[in-house]
């Protein structure tokens, strides 16, 4: 990846050219945002390992500056999952005390933690989530009820195939809860969504149908983000700099990817994300050790 | 207030939070157009990790007169502002549903959410 990224620097850098990197990372952006809304994926994933592995930014800044690009994602995309009845807004507004307070959490860490460690760790979550995009997830309607949801009247219906209404009940409130601390500490630390780990914890503990938990997921994870990139920005982490071209290109790239209504082979493209970002892990942990 | 009032609430809640969204995004492309630099690399001063805080960074561009910075990172603050009025309107709208604990959980992350900008804020 150096060679790439010598390479790919030198190519613009030259002194009878013009230097072109802020378009360059705004159409990086771009593609990030387009691939993220393609395959249901915040565009920090993406944008940290481009900003620091190509660009030479510091992992802080990239960090900070992904935080900000989901913050524009997920605000701008709340009325689509709104719109098709997933989204349940009583879950996602219980689950955020759980993903705000982590992200406090990771944002008091973040500051203690070498940069090292910070691409060690990126690179074991790109690597997990690599392998979460080939998981098989199955479709199960939970019959128990939870007190607590019983409580918050937290179960729900969801529009079925057959055109007509699934009621849900939701399973192990607290288990959800504490995994979405996690997600949230992750989610400072890593600048990323966390959506993996939050519909891992809806879909596997509170047993939420699929696609009620990836609307719920997607639905929270502005509210996630925001929690830490406040404080980012207070800390003067978040550059204009950087962080204008990504959000920029990010909002671009998932409107053209949510509006773009040609049929893609997501499977296919799902296969090569897995091998690219199974490739990204490595790098990030070389980078790490290094 | 039914079930169809409140979804056209929240979407209108919505709507204004795509408003949002582009407007945040104008402020900061026009910014980032005025900072741009095409006789170096930008992005090579972020390489090493400086401490400067958001007060610093704003009264310094104030003082050079940096409006193109000044107007990128308005469109930051309209930004990171929107989830935020986004959990304060959900919070309302479970007033409004007679939700009293959902209304209360609400308002918990509204109150955390700032106290978590002010860890931001290095005394």
């Amino acid at each position: 990846m150096s060679e790439l990224s010598y390479a790919f620097t030198s190519l613009f850098s030259g002194s009878k050219t013009l230097r072109m990197y802020e378009f360059i990372l705004l159409a990086s952006s771009i593609v990030a945002g387009f691939l993220g809304s393609l395959l249901g994926l915040g565009g920090g994933i993406i944008i940290v390992p481009t900003l620091t592995l190509l660009f030479h930014v510091n992992i802080r800044y990239a960090i900070a500056a992904s935080l900000i690009s989901i913050v524009a994602t997920s605000s701008g995309a709340a009325a689509s999952y709104l719109k098709d009845n997933l989204t349940n807004l009583r879950v996602a507004v219980l689950l955020e005390i759980g993903t705000v307070t982590g992200a406090i959490t990771g944002f008091l860490i973040a500051k203690k933690i070498q940069s090292s460690a910070l691409f060690l760790l990126f690179g074991f979550f790109l690597f997990f989530s690599a392998l979460m995009m080939l998981r098989k997830r199955g479709e199960h309607l939970s019959t128990k009820d939870h007190p607590w949801s019983q409580r918050l009247k937290l179960a729900g219906h969801f529009p079925n195939e057959r055109g007509g209404l699934s009621h849900y009940n939701v399973e192990n409130v607290p288990l959800g809860l504490a995994a979405m601390y996690f997600a949230g500490v992750l989610s400072a630390l890593l600048g990323i969504g966390s959506g993996i780990f939050k519909v891992l914890a809806m879909d596997g503990a509170m047993k939420l149908p699929m696609k009620v938990s990836s609307a719920t997921s997607n639905f929270m994870i502005g509210v996630t983000a925001t929690a830490s990139a406040g404080a980012f920005l207070l800390r003067g982490d978040i550059r204009p700099e950087i962080a204008a071209p990504v959000s920029v290109g990010i909002i671009i790239g998932s409107w053209i990817g949510a509006h773009l209504m040609v049929k893609m082979p997501a499977s296919l493209i799902r296969k090569i994300f897995v091998v690219v970002l199974s490739i990204v892990s490595i790098q990030m942990i070389i980078k790490g050790l290094s | 207030m039914s079930d169809d009032q409140l979804l056209n609430l929240e979407l209108k809640i919505s709507a204004l939070l795509r408003w949002g969204v582009l407007v945040a995004g104008a402020l900061m492309l026009i910014g980032w157009a005025s900072l741009l630099d095409f006789t170096q690399n930008p992005l090579a001063a972020f390489h090493d990790y400086k401490s400067e805080s958001l007060h610093d960074s704003v009264q310094q561009a104030f003082t050079n007169h940096q409006w193109g910075l000044l107007t990128a990172y308005a469109g930051l603050v309209v930004l990171i502002s929107l989830p935020l009025l986004r959990v304060l309107m959900t919070a309302v709208l479970f007033v409004k549903q007679k939700e009293k604990t959902l209304a209360a959980i609400a308002f918990i992350v509204f109150a955390t959410l700032i106290l978590s900008f002010s860890l931001g804020i290095e005394l």
